[in-house]
């Protein structure tokens, strides 16, 4: 009977770039209606299905919001509930060989598992690494990273998703909040209140007003969700954490763009010559290549490759699937010729700049302990434990990232492509930010969903970063995707540039870990 | 842009007076009942009030409604059927004004003339109320048989309207309640010994929000736990806090708006609150320190008095003027006059007069564009203060407030009291003005003493 209307109102224009439906840029008000519309909430809502927070999908993100709600005082008394179609576990013990998905921890995000509660549990099963060397395959320019040179112990560690999911599970659980995990539990509706929020009490006039002892008879203003088993939770602020593919966001009509890279990201657990606390990265022809270290001595292959290669990869059996790796690590750059150092070839190249770049480049291979200068990546053995498996890759933006009453964080917000491991962390990102907009928002007596604070705290800030974030990743992965001669000349001859000047490898570096807030 | 600054006193529209009742009021009035119009309060210069809570009633005829803000026009709630004695021996259900004000959207800046039909006085709400139309546009399902459809749908797009907090008239207002309730919050736990980190550190404590509005504040201060008195002379206004609190179970037990005047309320003598809130509401008052007294007797002992107004500087008249009226067109021109803003020594003065101190002050302004305001140390524009009743010995300690702002320096000064008699003029009155909550500087504990003569 009642009309739930929601209010688009872009705060920043917001990029559409699908089929030209360009309406976010428009004012003015659409009707966001889920799928089943079985009535307004004229039900004062019981206190058992009563919740401030709910938060949809209990991963790595959606955990992490709820840790740091838990994690401070003033938002421990918010009742939070989790839910998740599988039941998700909060405890965690180490298979003999690491999982498939693992994921890139920066520093940025480290500081966030401290906040959480979580980092201990992590540190003890990831691997850390204090190097990060970046090359490409069509010239021999190469960028080399060294934490200490930031004054860091290390650049990061990458850890199992399911370490990273367990460890934040369990921090929220133990946490001072009042935090329920609901599992399984499916969503199958979503009511959002309008924009003003009056609109709900439209129609009571006086209705029981002055008189009422409480809200039964008149429609509250708060967000629904319907569970598939009947239940009808109300909430405050609706935090939709359920993956790049998410209902609660298709739900609330929310649309996304973004494209599709063609390409499968192919992901391994290897065994290594020689262990390294190096992150390796290699750009190939078909897109970047991976060696990323991991615990007990183990490492993992992400190889971002065209689904053909994505195919024939994983049919490979063990040393044959190393050799490929090695074959494509250790290629000579396919511009240069063998054992020819960079300084040559750029000056062949490029006249009186490639001789400038050479001499940098001979200042900074004399430097010190050639702490800048290439190293060949180790050997890899065999894939271990599972076969290798792949995933299609994709750049998927929600044009909006917060709605009356519903937040979206992590992937469902931005999903990216796994160059440069920012992923997650963009989503731990997110998790700081909106915790932080609602700690200020309960010391400041504001609803938890309130739309101007969401827009203001948590997508203005977090638009800059994930717009700033995926713009640099996917220039880079464009820029690295020309083959041809002369612009692979100058990429190299861009990578030494960068190599060899210490105060821009750094600065990216700085970037790279930290992360925008 | 600076423009934002000023809209707060979009509160100021409330108490706007609108001109000759519209024209829409006249038509719609209806015979009075023959009850009505025996009453003998249904004369044309008395003030007939009669409120839902059944308080006592104040004489009508002395109490004339002074100038600062209180409007003719009370009415209490809608469908409500207590009836309450009017204090001439007869009684009403609920009744209102013919002239209720126009919605605070109006522009007209012009006192409201006091509609002398006295047959047109009394109006039962129940059935049509004489509401000029407003910005309603979309008919409401109306529930029960008392409701008028067109009343609910009014109440409901006004409500809207209040409670849009990113664009429209009253979004300038959304932008400043953080600062504010966060003043509030850190001064009365400063004041009161209370938690300032709990999740709801106003637990247990009776306010009053004077000139509530929609209740942006009030409902803020509920969410901190408190027990919110809303009030405000608008009955429009009340309507729309009602409506929009309704859609929060945990903020509609917390809170209850009633249409009703300060002084009313103060007169009725059974209302004391553990602290008293009137911001937004003195700039816009022909005689603050006439409504001084009145708020300063409604706090309890140990309570305190939150007042937050403008300054009465060169750039708050830039800003809160000419930006917010002129340049950004973000309130109608008129809705502030430069000459009625306060600065804080005056309003020390002020408290002073009623007994008060001014205990703490800071200054509001915005983060940026589109941004939500903060706390600063400048007062020169907007800025709350805290006012506790004096004790015999300043405790506080005596520090002086940095940033001057454009052209005021509230340095410190000393308290002297100073008999009263004859009216406020010829008073020395000087105000120890302590520092100011929010930020955390250093300040310098310097002590100047000002003597300053009451105009």
């Amino acid at each position: 009977m009642q009309r739930l209307t929601c209010t688009i109102l872009p705060k920043l224009g917001s990029i559409s770039r699908n089929t030209g439906k360009a309406t976010s840029l428009e004012l003015g008000a659409r009707a966001f209606c889920s799928s089943n519309i079985s009535g307004s909430g004229t039900a004062a809502p019981s206190p058992d299905d009563s919740y401030d927070v709910a938060i949809v999908g209990g991963g790595m993100v959606g955990a992490a919001v709820a840790a740091l709600l838990g994690a401070s005082r003033l938002t421990q008394q918010l009742r939070v509930a989790v839910l998740d179609v599988k039941p998700q576990s909060s405890s965690y013990t180490p298979r003999p060989v690491p999982d498939l998905r693992v994921s890139t921890i920066t520093p940025g995000s480290i500081r966030v598992l401290q906040q959480a509660g979580a980092w201990e549990a992590v540190e003890a099963g990831s691997a850390p690494f204090t190097n990060m060397q970046v090359w490409d395959s069509a010239s021999s320019g190469h960028i080399r990273w060294d934490a200490r040179e930031a004054g860091a112990t290390q650049m990061g560690v990458v850890a199992e998703n399911v370490l990273l999911q367990s460890a934040l599970l369990a921090a929220a659980e133990r946490s001072g909040g009042r935090i329920e995990f609901m599992w399984p539990a499916e969503v199958r509706a979503l009511r959002l209140p309008a924009a003003g929020g009056a609109a709900g009490g439209a129609g009571t006039g006086a209705g029981g007003a002055g008189t009422g002892a409480g809200a039964g008879g008149r429609p509250h203003g708060l967000a629904e969700l319907e569970l598939a088993d009947g239940r009808v939770l109300t909430c405050r602020l609706v935090v939709a954490a359920d993956g790049a593919a998410s209902k609660v966001r298709q739900m609330a009509g929310l649309r996304t763009w973004g494209w599709s890279y063609g390409q499968r990201g192919v992901v391994a657990t290897v065994t290594t010559a020689e262990p390294s606390s190096t992150a390796w990265q290699r750009f190939l022809p078909t897109g970047p290549l991976a060696l990323l270290p991991l615990r007990d001595g183990f490492s993992s292959i992400v190889w971002s490759s065209p689904p053909q290669l994505a195919q024939e990869l994983e049919q490979l059996g063990p040393r044959e699937f190393a050799a490929a790796i090695n074959k494509a690590l250790r290629d000579p750059p396919s511009s240069a010729l063998p054992g020819s150092s960079f300084s040559s070839s750029a000056s062949s190249l490029l006249g009186p700049l490639g001789s400038l770049a050479a001499s940098l480049g001979a200042a900074a291979g004399g430097s010190g302990p050639g702490s800048s200068a290439f190293q060949q990546p180790p050997l890899v053995v065999e894939w271990a434990g599972g076969r290798p498996r792949s995933f299609p890759l994709q750049l998927k933006q929600a044009g909006r990232f917060v709605l009356p009453r519903l937040a979206l964080v992590g992937d469902a917000a931005h999903a990216v492509h796994p160059l440069a491991g920012q992923g997650v962390n963009l989503g731990f990102g997110d998790a700081r930010v909106l915790a932080e907009a609602l700690r200020s928002a309960v010391e400041a007596g504001s609803d938890p969903g309130d739309y101007r604070m969401l827009c203001d705290s948590y997508e203005a800030p977090r638009r800059r970063s994930v717009l700033a974030m995926t713009a640099a990743m996917d220039g880079v992965k464009r820029a690295f995707e020309v083959q041809a001669a002369p612009f692979a000349a100058l990429r190299g001859l861009g990578l030494g540039l960068i190599n060899s000047v210490g105060p821009v490898r750094n600065g990216i570096m700085q970037y790279a870990m930290m992360g925008q807030s | 842009m600076s423009g934002h600054r000023l809209g707060l006193g979009l509160l100021a529209a409330s108490w706007q007076k609108a001109s000759a009742p519209s024209s829409l009021q006249r038509a719609t009035a209806i015979a009075l009942p023959a009850e009505l119009a025996s009453c003998p309060s249904a004369s044309a210069s008395s003030s007939t009030r009669c409120y839902s809570n059944a308080a006592k009633l104040p004489d009508t005829s002395s109490s004339q409604p002074t100038d600062s803000f209180v409007s003719p026009s009370t009415a209490s709630t809608t469908s409500s059927h207590v009836s309450a004695s009017c204090g001439h021996g007869c009684t009403h259900s609920t009744l209102t004004r013919a002239h209720v004000l126009p919605s605070p959207l109006s522009t007209n800046s012009s006192h409201h003339q006091r509609h002398t039909n006295p047959r047109l006085h009394l109006i039962r709400t129940t059935s049509t109320s004489a509401t000029p139309s407003s910005s309603s546009s979309s008919p409401a399902t109306a529930r029960g048989a008392s409701v008028d459809p067109r009343e609910a749908a009014k109440f409901a797009a006004l409500a809207a309207s209040w409670w849009c907090t990113t664009e429209g008239p009253f979004a300038p207002l959304h932008a400043l309640n953080p600062a504010r309730v966060k003043y509030v919050r850190q001064s009365l736990a400063a004041a009161m010994g209370l938690d300032v980190g709990a999740p709801e550190p106003l637990a247990g404590l009776r306010l009053l929000d004077v000139g509530c509005g929609g209740g942006i504040l009030s409902e803020a201060l509920a969410r901190l736990g408190a027990e919110v008195h809303g009030i405000d002379v608008t009955r429009e206004n009340v309507e729309a806090a009602r409506l929009h609190a309704g859609t929060d179970p945990r903020v509609f037990s917390r809170v209850r708006y009633d249409v009703i005047s300060a002084e009313d309320l103060a007169a009725s003598g059974t209302a004391m609150y553990d602290a008293v809130i009137a911001s937004e509401v003195l700039e816009h008052v022909s005689k603050p320190h006439q409504l001084m007294p009145v708020l300063a007797s409604l706090v309890a002992e140990g309570g305190a008095l939150l007042v937050s107004t403008i300054n009465r500087t060169p750039a708050a008249w830039a800003v809160a003027v000419a930006g917010a009226e002129y340049v950004a067109r973000v309130v109608p021109p008129g809705t502030h006059k430069w000459s009625k803003f306060i600065t804080p020594e005056e309003m020390a003065i002020m408290a002073d007069s009623c007994g008060l101190q001014m205990w703490h002050a800071a200054g509001m302004a915005p983060l940026g564009p589109h941004m939500s305001w903060t706390l600063t140390n400048d007062l020169s524009i907007n800025y709350i203060a805290t006012l506790l009743r004096r004790r015999s010995e300043p405790e506080m300690g005596a520090e002086q407030e940095e940033g001057a702002g454009a052209g005021v320096g509230v340095a410190g000064m000393e308290v002297q009291e100073r008999e009263q008699e004859g009216g406020q003029q010829q008073q020395e009155a000087q105000v120890e003005v302590g520092e100011q909550l929010g930020e955390t500087r250093e300040e310098e504990k310097q002590h100047q003493g000002q003597e300053k003569r009451q105009s």
